[in-house]
């Protein structure tokens, strides 16, 4: 009851304040509209040190990663991976990420450029700052590495043209040798040697083999004819005495005839009568023998009548066996150098292909070069001018608004809670109502926690009204000045609980601060200037209008420790970052830090 | 029964003494006046007693069971102290949540306080939107409403018109009938004296004399005073020169007013001779008053100031 009636007091106090209706309703708006419409981009010259994350996953040259070492206006930080790169950036240890991707010595670089695009302003501002400094650099690499290459190249280039023309001459020489080589191969191929040479060695078999019957048929013919001039003078004789044996017989037979004709019939005539038949059969032999040896006597004189020819036909072909001899070794001879040249081809063919090995590998080469120096006298001069193809990725997949969301939430609530806090405590004051306050039975506590949750009350609905605009988006059925639709409808992972639990801490911490400045100033003036004077600077510390990085190394320390840059981190890694609650443990302890220091420092200067 | 008891209280600021062994009590059911010019330490014995500061050395008890001391007692500070944009309800209402009164309580004590104090026209208006003297009534009804049984009126009147102040005087009266106990710091002396049943009169925190007004003003009036009003005053040196004339007693010049104590021993022939100088040295003479011994003189004789008129004054403006 006495909770919710200071609660209920601290709201119609503030609602009573016209003022302060107008800052409530104002202030998001003004913020939001003002920071949306407001940040373009800041061209600054110089910056210090920016962090840059490198991964060298393809073991790309140390020389060249060296040269980004050794520049001054980069902070290299090597690191092992992709995953590492992210995390890096997550933790704000880096602010651009490298990581290269691809290319070889004589193409661009293809580099993945990682950029932490949680700030409004370096997401842009660093990642070009970074990307120009390196291609500064890898132009510079590049030109060094051209300038060689085109000394040595031009210097070689000179007589490339003509060596390869050169071993193009030789090379079609070379051709039509191979080509004569070929039709050679091809006709030796067609003149089977080894046929001939089988053919050769058969008809000298045969030729030996009929030289071998040859001179033994002519041996045997010689002996033959010895034999037949010997059978001649022998049988000369023969008929006249076949004539008389045949007489002989046959006056035998008719003796036999004659006596077995008187012979009785018995043994003695029958064997009389067989040897008659004998005697008969043997005349008739001989009769035969006769006719036989008369034809043989007949032809022996027609071959004595052909001996001369025979003889001659003899020489003739002994002559012909001593040709076929001769030509047979010609062959051989023939056939062997037939061989020889064949063996010659195969060895020509293949020390040709061996040359045409090395010339085609020195014309390979020599047309790499050449290709090679033509590659380089064609390059594109936007390959000169542009050595390096960055391909942008955003680490936090987020609308950039969501970054003006967080900015315009803890500019509303450090503007309003502490303002507001320390303007009702004065109010309190001046009107004396503190004293009755002070005097009631009602614990300081309870009070003091009434006002806060009266105030936390306050920021919530602030925070809803930047939320709704934030987060809803409404078609309007007509445009209005080019607005189509009410809120801007940002999509975020983050939890509502944690974002509400995020401003009740940010808004508890600057209500704190607000008691503080109110217990130190007199009038609601003197408050007003001090919540100035305190929130301008750490507005302009924050990160929130300029990035930390353009900040001196120690400021950026102080900038860190600030509860509005603590504020805006966490909405950040809530909103943006997508981190849980629990990862963002150093922000929510540093805002309660900051809280109870507030509060216990009210409480002594009280007292 | 002593519902307040002060004893030997003596509070500092670094050298600076505020509170000088001051010692009083006060009864239930009394109107105590505590009087003092500015920087007589008033404040500081009040703070003490209320508990929103701490004596240096000395004893104060509040009620002898001590026993819920904040919720009986009740400051009623010449500052209003309200919440400006709050209407009459809201304000009263408020007030007795924070006092712990239950809502029908509440209620029913809010709406008694707004008659008792003829606020009913004006409960629903805001309060910066009051006049003087209804924010002052208001002022009163927030500091009531948890029906104390110690109520600290701090100048309660300053700046009221005649009626308003008299009708302040009765509601403190009404209260004193319900035997609530009343501290009372006021510069005005006539209040004091109609209203208080005892006074104590600090200076430069001390406590120079308690009593009741009767008693006080017997014992510290004096005699009566002429009062001579004389135009454009007189110069130091005739006012030395008077003061011979007259022997060692305290003529004392304010302004234009001379005040000449009118003791046994001053023969109204002297005044007559005097009246005769001063007109002969060129003087002119509006008026000739005689004054009976009230507080005030109580006051002066004791303090040596004639605070009354001048702080009045201030007052008012």
């Amino acid at each position: 009851m006495k909770l919710i009636d200071i609660v209920w007091k601290e709201i119609s106090l503030v609602k009573a304040q016209k003022i302060a209706i107008l800052l409530i309703i104002l202030y998001p708006l003004l913020a939001v509209g003002l920071l949306g419409s407001s940040f373009s981009g800041i061209d600054l010259a110089k910056v210090n040190q920016v962090k840059i994350g490198f991964v060298n996953s393809l073991g790309f040259d140390s020389a060249e990663i060296n040269n980004f070492l050794n520049y001054e206006d980069l902070s290299i930080i090597q690191l092992d991976s992709e995953q590492a790169l992210l995390r890096a950036i997550k933790n704000n240890e880096v602010i651009v990420g490298l990581m290269i991707s691809g290319g070889s010595e004589n193409e661009q670089l293809k580099v993945n450029l990682y950029y932490d695009n949680s700030n409004l302003l370096s997401s842009r501002f660093f990642m070009e700052i970074a990307k120009a400094m390196m291609q500064r650099i890898t132009i510079q690499i590049a030109q060094n590495r051209l300038s060689e290459v085109w000394t040595t190249m031009s210097l070689l280039g000179n007589n490339l043209d003509s060596e390869i023309n050169n071993i193009s001459d030789f090379k079609a020489q070379l051709q039509e040798a191979n080509t004569s080589l070929l039709e050679l191969e091809k006709k030796l191929n067609q003149f089977d040697v080894d046929s001939y040479e089988n053919k050769a060695d058969d008809f000298q078999t045969k030729m030996n083999e009929m030289e071998d019957s040859f001179y033994e048929a002519k041996s045997e013919y010689d002996s033959l004819r010895q034999k037949s001039i010997q059978y001649e003078a022998s049988i000369e004789s023969m008929p006249e005495k076949m004539i008389y044996a045949s007489s002989a017989l046959l006056a035998a037979s008719q003796q036999i005839s004659s006596v077995a004709e008187v012979l009785p019939e018995g043994e003695e005539k029958s064997k009389l009568l067989e040897a008659k038949n004998e005697i008969d059969s043997q005349k008739n032999s001989v009769d035969s023998m006769h006719s036989t040896v008369l034809d043989i006597l007949e032809i022996t004189q027609e071959i004595n009548s052909q001996q001369s020819e025979i003889n001659t036909a003899f020489d003739d072909a002994e002559n012909l066996f001593e040709e076929a001899s001769l030509g047979t070794a010609d062959l051989e001879s023939l056939l062997s150098a037939v061989e020889d040249v064949k063996t010659l081809v195969v060895e020509a063919k293949k020390s040709k292909t061996e040359i045409e090995e090395k010339l085609n590998s020195s014309h390979t080469l020599l047309s790499g070069f050449g290709e090679q120096i033509i590659k380089f006298k064609g390059i594109d001069p936007k390959v000169l001018a542009q050595p390096v193809i960055f391909y942008e990725k955003k680490v936090f997949n987020v609308d950039p608004f969501g970054i003006l969301v967080s900015n315009s939430m803890v500019i509303v609530l450090v503007l309003t809670c502490m303002l507001l806090t320390a303007i009702i405590v004065i109010l309190e004051r001046n009107e004396n109502v503190s004293l009755r306050l002070k005097m009631c039975p009602t614990s300081e506590q309870t009070i003091l926690s009434g006002k806060i949750i009266g105030q936390l009350l306050i920021a919530l609905l602030e925070a809803g009204i930047i939320f709704a605009v934030a987060f809803i988006k409404i078609p309007l059925p007509f445009e209005i000045a080019g607005i189509k639709s009410i809120g801007f409808g940002l999509i975020t992972n983050a939890s509502p609980l944690e974002l509400v639990f995020a401003v009740i801490l940010i808004a508890l911490c600057f209500i704190s601060l607000g008691l503080l400045i109110a217990s130190f100033a007199k009038t609601q003036s003197t408050a007003i200037l001090t919540t100035l004077l305190l929130v301008v600077p750490m507005l302009f510390l924050s990160g929130i209008i300029l990035p930390l990085e353009f900040m001196e190394p120690t400021m950026q320390i102080i900038s860190s420790l600030l509860p509005l840059t603590i504020a805006n981190e966490l909405l950040i890694g809530l909103i943006i970052k997508n981190l849980s609650i629990l990862e963002l443990g150093k922000e929510i302890i540093l805002l309660i830090g900051y809280s109870a220091i507030a509060l216990i420092a009210v409480n002594l200067k009280k007292e | 029964m002593a519902v307040v008891s002060v004893e030997k209280v003596s509070k500092s600021y670094g050298a600076k003494k505020v509170l000088d062994e001051v010692t009083f009590r006060i009864e239930q059911g009394e109107i105590f006046g505590l009087l003092g010019s500015n920087g007589a330490g008033k404040s500081t014995v009040t703070s003490i007693i209320l508990g929103l500061e701490k004596q240096t050395s000395g004893k104060v008890s509040v009620f002898e069971d001590a026993k819920d001391t904040k919720k009986r007692i009740a400051l009623v500070p010449q500052e209003t102290a309200f919440f400006k944009d709050f209407t009459v309800w809201q304000n009263i209402k408020f007030f007795a949540s924070i006092y712990g009164l239950k809502k029908d309580e509440a209620q029913k004590r809010t709406e008694f306080l707004i008659n008792w104090l003829n606020l009913s026209d004006f409960k629903d208006t805001k309060a910066d939107f009051l006049s003087g003297g209804y924010q002052r009534l208001l002022n009163i009804a927030i500091s009531l409403v948890h029906n104390p049984e110690l109520i600290f009126l701090d100048e309660p009147t300053v700046g009221l018109d005649p009626k308003m102040r008299h009708m302040f005087w009765e509601k403190i009266r009404e209260l004193k009938k319900e035997g609530k106990t009343i501290i009372i710091t006021t510069h005005y002396m006539d209040e004091a004296e109609k209203l208080c049943t005892r006074v104590a009169l600090l200076k430069k925190g001390k406590l120079l004399a308690a009593g009741t007004p009767a008693s006080l003003i017997s014992r510290y009036g004096g005699i009566k005073v002429v009062i001579l009003d004389v135009v454009n005053g007189v110069s130091d040196e005739d006012l030395k020169k008077i003061r011979e004339m007259l022997g060692q007693i305290m003529v004392i010049l304010k302004g234009n007013l001379l005040f000449i104590p009118l003791e046994r021993e001053h023969s109204l022939e002297k005044i007559v001779k005097l009246t005769e100088w001063l007109m002969d040295k060129g003087y002119k003479i509006n008026s000739s008053t005689t004054k009976e011994p009230t507080l005030e003189d109580v006051f002066l004789n004791i303090t040596g100031e004639i605070i009354k008129v001048n702080e009045t004054e201030e007052a008012k403006e």
